[in-house]
């Protein structure tokens, strides 16, 4: 008896010891939470501003690890696609409120983007932001009347970078830019063939002719400044009937674009990044630029060049009673419907849009959180002064529609044959339109 | 030959053992091929077929995709850049590879000769074709920059040419451009092949022709081209099912414009799979492809079955 008893006690002794140590190995070794963050973003803005805002986040919440996809720019919208179709895309999403959210979101029955509005309401995050009150354009990303992406930073485009040393080596001044017609005749005056070898060694203008996913900043603006689009301002229904891409006024505007092209422009399939090269290199004197790209211009120019002769002005007017219409659009984040942990990944989106991590956005985007604009002139006067500028104008998005990569092909294929002069401008305006239907009905 | 091995297996009848367990052995070798070639060949044929003839779109949330019989063959039929496309499709296989085939044979003879240097020309004949087609096509489009490119600068001084040269902004001059760099990056494959061909041919055929008085164009006629044409054959079809499906090289250049004057049925296929997200219409055109490479392989080879009949 005394021999049972004592294996009984012997035999709960163990088992205690066994349970134990099994909570207490359980407890020390809880698995990480792994969040995917799906971003295009260069190397350079990883570096600086994504790693150390994961490095912060990751110290208030050790259980939880941000795992960056650098995905590049070019095939993010693509892998995105297949991605979300197959079921395997990341937990937390950048998206872009001019790239077709919606075509992403109705990927999947139900929405491919979890609804944030139970998430978002009384939100206040440690360092005193609400995201309900103190976030700019929190209600654009709403599908079906549901917020289904917080805005991380914004864009607005474009304005007018020139060189002040060559406005003023030609007798020009900003002034001369302000309407289509005087900035026709100041692109002239500075296209300059200094060796007399038939080639200008120096450009007015420079426009990108191949924007192939990214017609939505460098060419809608012409259109809609001369009264033109895709759609009266931009705005549904989005039926075959209301489009109005060969209209006379889109017409007008990409005859000039034509001309500028054609007497004051480099010639030949550019694209975005061509422009900006041959801009800060001294071989283009002025061109459009957006927000972003003033980082790229302080790393492709010499100090001196960044700090005293980039020059913007507002983009210009059609004429005296028509002033300039701009683009804008935001980076929301998303939490995928197939994320397991959502209410960690809210709580990592909503840390983006804390002062810290909206300060290291501020070097190439605008942040979105409304604290934060008190210290944005004093961190990035020229980035500051750029969005200041946008915002006296008139600013508009780009029809959020499932056929939005198809239209952006026609609206790239259309504008640059007209430019090119494979088809006359009404010719290409037309073919547009008339794609535009057919993407409309199938 | 042992006689009793000699016997097994020619004059007699294998035993039902004996060929079961042959069987088995064929099997055994040829199970890991079959195994890869369904898994990354038929398998994904298959599947591209059954796409085609279903609504399949990456935008549309619906997980089950019907049966959509014809209507996306229809729909390929009906675009309106069908006929460009078949155009720029057939044009570009065509040009290429008669541009390929021609060049590619001409370098081979005259590399045929003995020289000094020989070695080296050879090796430096493949470096076009060993190059990645990005390398490739990012050299012809900063050469050939109406703004820098030093071709396009040589070009414009030439007298006849007025203004600067500007090779991808026309259609018919870019299409012409895509080709002749497709024949620039692709000619030292044949080269190479037609090489290794004509090092085959004996040299007493040339001395016993000479002796006879034949010159250099019937030395060609009567033993170069019979001793080389097996594998030019080979070549051609080899070709024209690689040119047919051009894709990397067209899009790098002029992604298929200017007014889809280069928009050859890969770059559709691409658009409209990973841009537009129909991916059945893609299919489609996939399939179609896969239909003209069939149909040109089987008209080849019973061309070449009757030839070896003769």
């Amino acid at each position: 008896m005394k021999r049972f008893l004592s294996l009984i006690l012997a035999f709960s002794l163990l088992s205690m010891t066994v349970s134990a140590w099994g909570k207490k190995g359980s407890s020390s070794r809880v698995k990480k939470i792994n969040l995917v963050w799906y971003q295009w973003f260069d190397a350079e803005t990883q570096k600086n501003e994504l790693t150390p805002i994961i490095t912060e986040f990751e110290k208030t919440h050790p259980n939880v690890h941000i795992e960056l996809a650098a995905i590049s720019s070019e095939t993010y919208w693509d892998r995105l696609a297949l991605d979300i179709a197959s079921g395997v895309e990341g937990d937390i999403i950048t998206l872009d409120t001019g790239a077709g959210m919606y075509g992403y979101y109705s990927q999947r029955e139900g929405g491919a983007f979890l609804p944030l509005d139970k998430y978002i309401k009384g939100k206040v995050l440690e360092d005193g932001t609400s995201l309900e009150k103190d976030v700019y354009l929190i209600n654009s990303v709403k599908i079906d009347g549901r917020i289904v992406g917080l805005p991380y930073i914004m864009f607005s485009a474009p304005m007018t970078a020139y060189s002040k040393s060559k406005l003023k080596a030609a007798g020009l001044t900003p002034a001369d830019l302000s309407t289509w017609d005087s900035y026709y005749n100041a692109a002239k005056k500075l296209t300059v063939d200094t060796n007399k070898d038939g080639t200008p060694d120096v450009y007015g203008w420079g426009h990108p002719t191949f924007v192939e996913t990214l017609s939505r900043w460098w060419h809608m603006h012409w259109l809609w400044t001369a009264g033109g689009g895709i759609f009266p301002k931009e705005q549904g229904p989005y039926t075959p009937d209301r489009l109005i891409f060969n209209s006379p006024e889109n017409i007008k505007a990409v005859e000039f674009m034509k001309k500028m092209y054609h007497d004051t422009a480099p010639q030949g399939t550019k694209t975005v990044t061509d422009i900006h090269a041959m801009f800060a290199n001294g071989s283009v004197a002025t061109c459009q630029a957006a927000v972003w790209t003033i980082a790229n211009f302080k790393s492709m120019m010499t100090p001196d060049q960044y700090e005293n002769d980039l020059g913007f002005a507002p983009f210009p007017a059609y004429s005296a009673d028509k002033k300039p219409v701009l683009v804008s659009w935001g980076n929301p984040v998303a939490i995928s419907t197939n994320c397991k942990h959502p209410d960690e990944a809210f709580e990592f989106i909503a840390y983006l849009h804390s002062k810290y991590a909206q300060k290291l956005a501020m070097r190439r985007a605008a942040p979105t959180n409304k604290l934060v604009y008190a210290d944005y002139a004093k961190i990035y006067p020229k980035q500051a002064a750029f969005i200041q500028s946008c915002q006296n104008f008139e600013m508009r998005s780009v029809p959020d529609i499932k056929q939005w990569n198809q239209f952006d092909h026609i609206l790239q294929e259309s504008i640059s044959s007209a430019l090119l002069g494979t088809r006359s401008v009404k010719d290409a305006l037309d073919w547009g339109q008339n794609e535009m239907i057919k993407a409309l009905k199938n | 030959m042992h006689p009793a091995l000699y016997r097994g297996t020619i004059l007699n009848k294998p035993s039902p053992l004996k060929s079961n367990r042959e069987s088995t052995t064929i099997l055994q070798f040829i199970l890991p091929a079959v195994i890869v070639l369904s898994i990354f060949v038929f398998i994904p044929i298959f599947q591209t077929i059954l796409m085609s003839f279903q609504q399949w779109s990456l935008s549309a949330s619906s997980k089950s995709h019907p049966f959509a019989g014809f209507k996306n063959y229809i729909a390929v039929f009906g675009l309106s850049q069908f006929k460009t496309m078949g155009y720029a499709t057939i044009s570009y296989t065509v040009l290429c590879v008669f541009g390929k085939m021609i060049l590619g044979l001409f370098v081979a003879l005259l590399l045929n000769k003995k020289f000094v240097g020989r070695s080296v020309v050879r090796g430096l004949m493949l470096i076009p074709w060993a190059m990645p087609s990005v390398v490739v096509c990012n050299v012809f489009l900063i050469a050939l920059d109406p703004n820098y490119g030093i071709l396009s600068g040589m070009i414009t001084k030439l007298p006849f040419v007025k203004g600067p040269f500007q090779v991808f902004n026309g259609t018919t001059s870019a299409f012409a451009a895509v080709t002749i760099i497709g024949i620039w990056k692709n000619f030292p494959f044949i080269s190479l092949m037609l090489l290794a061909a004509l090092g085959g041919i004996p040299q007493d055929y040339y001395d016993a022709a000479s002796i006879d008085g034949a010159g250099r164009f019937r030395q060609f006629l009567y033993i170069t081209w019979p001793q080389i044409k097996p594998i030019w054959n080979t070549l051609l079809t080899l070709q024209v099912l690689w040119t047919v499906k051009e894709f990397e090289l067209i899009y790098l250049i002029t992604k298929g414009g200017p007014d889809s004057a280069t928009g050859v049925i890969g770059i559709d296929i691409y658009l409209n799979a990973f841009r537009f997200y129909k991916v059945g219409m893609a299919c489609a055109e996939g399939v179609l492809l896969l239909v003209f490479c069939l149909i040109f392989s089987i008209i080849y080879f019973q061309n070449q079955n009757k030839e070896g009949a003769l």
